[in-house]
């Protein structure tokens, strides 16, 4: 009788949709000519929550390539880390000085802030700046976004086995 | 308990980002008064009262004109707009990627083993 193996729950395919998620509610929110004022900022609000899940699951290589950085750490995982820094710097901003300006989130807390044009611009440099930053976050991840995506949900849906044993390669390389 | 010190740690670091920038936009903001009354009090001397008493032209709230505060299908494009953006970074730093990973002599991708790249999990592991 032929036993049948119940597939793992892998973190990589929960990795790789949050990413799809948070790209998503970036795309959207980054338009706040198709969503409205409102939408956008609570959309913003909403993208806080997925970053922090996102950095959560990503936590391991963080603390490493922290520990590692000026002495393991390869050039690329350096420079990944920089944009990653980087990043969050900038998300953090966009965010912040988005709630400054706030016209639908803060009111709605009850909360006035009464904004001025040092964080209007601030929010629209920092957003400007995003989009080439996360142009390059997905460039540095885009041979795993890929592999992921035919691993774990292309295969599954074409009904084709997988060429490598992926999860034994990556139980052996993880952190 | 660990999830929860995580958490507080990401919140730390973006809470210094933000005390940072609160600084520094502070301290622009307060010189940029500083300047606007200096400049109103030398050319304006009567206006001085006036022109403490009110916000100055840097602390002026200001609304975006070009954003519409309700939904707008036109408004998709700049979805577009932005995945049109990101998908050239993509390109050009993924191409320059590969053509700076090959090396001559080396076998072509469809004779290698497929691995999965993917460079968080396998930065340290040797």
């Amino acid at each position: 009788m032929k036993q049948e193996t119940k597939p793992a729950t892998s973190s990589t395919k929960v990795n790789w949709w949050v990413d799809i998620a948070v790209f998503a509610i970036f795309l959207v929110a980054a338009a706040p000519n198709f969503t409205g004022i409102a939408l956008h900022e609570w959309l913003s609000v909403a993208m806080v929550g997925t970053i922090l899940i996102h950095l959560l699951l990503h936590w391991a290589w963080l603390m490493a390539t922290t520990r590692y950085f000026f002495t393991k750490a390869t050039n690329q995982v350096r420079v990944n880390y920089v944009l990653n820094a980087l990043l969050f710097i900038d998300f953090t901003l966009v965010i912040f000085s988005g709630l400054m300006i706030s016209e639908a989130v803060l009111p709605f807390i009850g909360l006035e802030i009464v904004p001025n044009r040092a964080w209007s611009g601030l929010h629209h440099t920092s957003s400007e700046l995003l989009i080439p930053l996360t142009g390059l976050h997905i460039a540095l991840h885009w041979s795993w976004i890929v592999f992921t995506f035919k691993r774990y949900i292309w295969q599954p849906l074409t009904g084709r086995s997988a060429s490598t044993p992926v999860g034994s390669i990556q139980e052996k390389v993880t952190l | 308990m660990k999830l929860l010190g995580r958490i507080f740690i990401i919140l730390f670091l973006a809470l210094a980002v933000v005390g940072v920038t609160v600084s520094v936009t502070d301290t622009s903001a307060s010189n940029n008064n500083y300047r606007d009354r200096s400049f109103t009090a030398e050319n304006n001397p009567q206006n001085e009262s006036d022109s403490t008493n009110n916000a100055s032209p840097t602390l002026r709230p200001e609304r975006d004109n070009h954003h519409h505060d309700s939904f707008n299908l036109f408004g998709a494009v700049s979805i577009l707009g932005t995945i049109a953006k990101i998908g050239l970074i993509t390109l050009i730093v993924h191409t320059i990627g590969r053509f700076l990973k090959k090396k001559p002599g080396e076998k072509s991708s469809a004779e290698k083993t497929p691995e999965p790249e993917n460079p968080e999990k396998t930065a340290f592991s040797g």
